[in-house]
């Protein structure tokens, strides 16, 4: 699935959005999946020890709606990378 | 609370009129009960108002108290703290504004053997106010009148032959009274709710610190340890947007959300954000030169300046999320050249931006209605078009025609140019909204409608929430509980003072904090005391607020707001006045509970 990327995601990855595999997945195997696929992800925007993101970075579905460790989405969703906006 | 104060407890009072000054001493209890930056300069502010007569105060009156306050960790070695609070009344909405502002004049005050500084009075003629040691002094600033406050610190600094000179100043803008002018120091600005315009009014050019004393934690040891830990954390993943990208970089996140303030608030996404966004200058290098600073101590740096190539680099203008929203998005223009010199121009005239922004915006929007001339300024006075920018920013920090009237800020020039223009002055008491859409953020919205300093994100930074779990529906309960936190939380931050940048470093900010206070400074603080402080300082404020005529019926949201959004994700939401107001009684239910005494 697409999955687009703002902020430190994108300019770690290089990319707006990326390809990620999988049909369906939780929050979790999207942050496994996204430090498998972009090591410069890892420590930065995926902690792949808690299996979540590193802070300021969250998952918002179509930008507007959080997605939680273990909840299913599918590309339909739209997963998002971004960040919390914050200061300035 | 045990132990004795370490840093400068010395409060400076002085008469511009009189030319006279005295020196007092805090005690510890002052410090226990307000900690210091926002939290002290509040308590002095509102003890000097009690000095005089009853009823409101002008804030440009000669009488009307403006007070800097250090923070407590300031010339210490406590990463990001380096930073003063300012208090004063505000021009733009007759209550009470605290404002900050950072770098070395904040350290350089702590070194004078300052806590406070509280200047009152006018002076006869322009002046500057010099502190070195002992000694104050009071120098002719009328050679420096017109003059940028850069410009002010390279004079004043070849004056006295000393470089490492520190200067606070006023551009043209606060010489005039523009309402929302501007407060500057080493290239910082205090920017929000025309405290430059009350050092005009005094008649207070500039403030120049010479200090050398040396600022000794109470536990230097646990001090240093402490202070090297949050260091490296500051280094970290958890600030690396701003250290790496900048604030700036929120535009296109905001726009990907739907909630991009867009032409004066009638819209929430902007097709034009990706030609004002920063990161389009930078990943542009061919034609934008990216310089980067910060404040004086802080490993974050997080100032990303950006300038043409064929430009003088002295043109470079911070590219900070709400100086660029307020000049691209909300005003509909996509040409980052002319958002830049915008950001630059007020600078340079000492004009806060988002207010200046805003104004234009709201310009925009008459003229677009024929409620004023719309070639006021020479080019139409039009959403999206750049080319107005330039000349009504200069117009208003010139205070000449049409500018003259925008210089009073959105509420004051709607009241002027009537035909219902108040409908869309976009202003919670007087103070310009920041680039946040307050439609789609319930709890932000009622901490702007709250905000005891009008329309401020930093004082109601309720947004966090809101943006972290976007479209949950909370009862009012939970809102006003949310506000509170998130008031208490920030009034905690602006009083330690710490840089709000560094939030995600700490772990258990409470507890982390009240160990760094109490290894700094000496006093034991427990974290229910922290918040303590916080609640008292938030009546304070409420108090100088209701001196100054303040109801609940101010706490009020511009009529725009109510009406829907008509694009975007959020097409179709509006603030709901009935759970804004059920909101807003659960806010005051809340914090009569726990009021905590002095």
């Amino acid at each position: 699935m697409t999955v687009e990327l703002f902020g430190m995601a994108r300019n770690l990855a290089g990319a707006a959005a990326v390809e990620i595999g999988g049909e369906s997945m939780t929050r979790r195997e999207l942050v496994r999946a996204l430090g498998a696929a972009y090591p410069a992800l890892v420590g930065s925007v995926v902690d792949l020890e808690r299996e979540d993101f590193v802070e300021p970075n969250l998952l918002l579905l179509d930008g507007r709606r959080a997605a939680h460790a273990n909840d299913a989405f599918t590309a339909s969703d739209k997963p998002v990378v971004l960040f919390l906006a914050s200061g300035g | 609370m045990t132990g004795a104060y370490a840093g400068p407890r010395t409060v400076l009072e002085v008469d511009l009129g009189s030319r006279t000054w005295r020196r007092y001493e805090l005690s510890d209890a002052d410090f226990a009960d307000a900690l210091g930056g926002v939290g002290l300069a509040v308590l002095l502010l509102d003890r000097a108002l009690a000095l005089l007569e009853p009823g409101p105060v002008d804030p440009l009156g000669p009488e009307s108290p403006l007070v800097f306050a250090a923070g407590p960790f300031g010339a210490t070695p406590v990463p990001a703290a380096n930073k003063h609070a300012i208090a004063a009344l505000s021009p733009l909405t007759g209550l009470l504004n605290e404002g900050l502002s950072s770098s070395h004049w904040s350290a350089q005050l702590r070194r004078c053997g300052l806590a406070a500084l509280v200047v009152t009075g006018r002076a006869s003629e322009w002046t500057t106010l010099a502190i070195e040691r002992e000694c104050v002094s009071f120098e002719d600033a009328t050679a420096l009148l017109g003059t940028s406050a850069r410009e002010t610190t390279v004079a004043l600094r070849q004056r006295a032959n000393d470089r490492r000179l520190r200067v606070c100043a006023i551009g043209p803008a606060g010489e005039r009274g523009v309402r929302f002018a501007a407060v500057e120091n080493d290239g910082r600005q205090a920017g929000r709710g025309g405290t430059g315009a009350v050092m005009g009014a005094k008649r207070l050019k500039a403030i120049v610190l010479r200090g050398a004393g040396n600022v000794a934690p109470a536990d230097p040891e646990t001090t240093a340890a402490l202070a090297a830990e949050l260091k490296a954390r500051a280094l970290g993943p958890k600030t690396a947007k701003y250290r790496v990208l900048g604030t700036g970089a929120n535009m296109r996140v905001l726009q990907r959300m739907g909630q991009l303030p867009t032409r004066n608030f009638t819209a929430a996404t902007f097709a034009g954000v990706e030609a004002v966004t920063p990161e389009r200058a930078r990943e542009s290098r061919g034609t934008y030169v990216e310089l980067r600073s910060g404040c004086a101590g802080c490993p974050v740096q997080c100032e990303h300046m950006y300038v043409r190539r064929d430009l003088d680099r002295k043109k470079a203008a911070a590219s900070e999320y709400e100086s660029v929203w307020a000049f691209g998005p909300n005003c509909g223009v996509d040409d980052l050249d002319a958002v830049l010199d915008a950001i630059e121009r007020c600078d340079r005239y000492g004009l806060d931006t988002i207010s200046t922004g805003g104004t234009i915006a709201f310009a925009m929007e008459c003229a677009e209605r024929g409620l004023v001339d719309a070639h006021a300024f020479g080019p139409a006075l039009a959403f999206g078009n750049a080319a107005v920018l330039a000349p009504a920013i200069d117009a208003i920090a010139a205070r000449s025609g049409l500018g003259d009237v925008l210089a009073l800020g959105v509420r004051a020039a709607a009241a002027r140019i009537g035909g219902g223009a108040e409908a869309f002055a976009m202003h919670a008491k007087g103070l310009e909204l920041p680039g946040y859409e307050p439609r789609a953020l319930p709890a932000y919205a009622l901490g702007l409608a709250v905000c005891t300093r009008g329309a401020c994100h930093n004082r109601a930074a309720t947004y966090e929430s809101d943006l972290r779990e976007p479209g949950v529906t909370r009862d009012g309960e939970s809102l006003a509980r949310t506000a509170i936190d998130a008031e208490d939380y920030a009034m905690i931050w602006d009083s330690l003072v710490l840089c709000k940048f560094i939030r995600g470093c700490f772990d258990d900010f409470y507890g982390e904090a009240a160990a760094l206070w109490s290894a700094v400074t000496g006093l034991a603080l427990s974290p229910d005391e922290l918040r303590a402080s916080a609640q008292r300082t938030w009546e304070r404020k409420r108090r100088i607020n209701a001196r100054q005529g303040w109801t609940q019926g101010d706490d009020v949201l511009p009529a725009r707001l109510f009406e829907p959004l008509a694009d975007g994700p959020y097409a179709g939401v509006a603030v709901d006045r009935a759970a804004l107001e059920n909101a807003r009684r659960a806010y005051e239910s809340a914090r009569a509970a726990t009021t905590v005494p002095a």
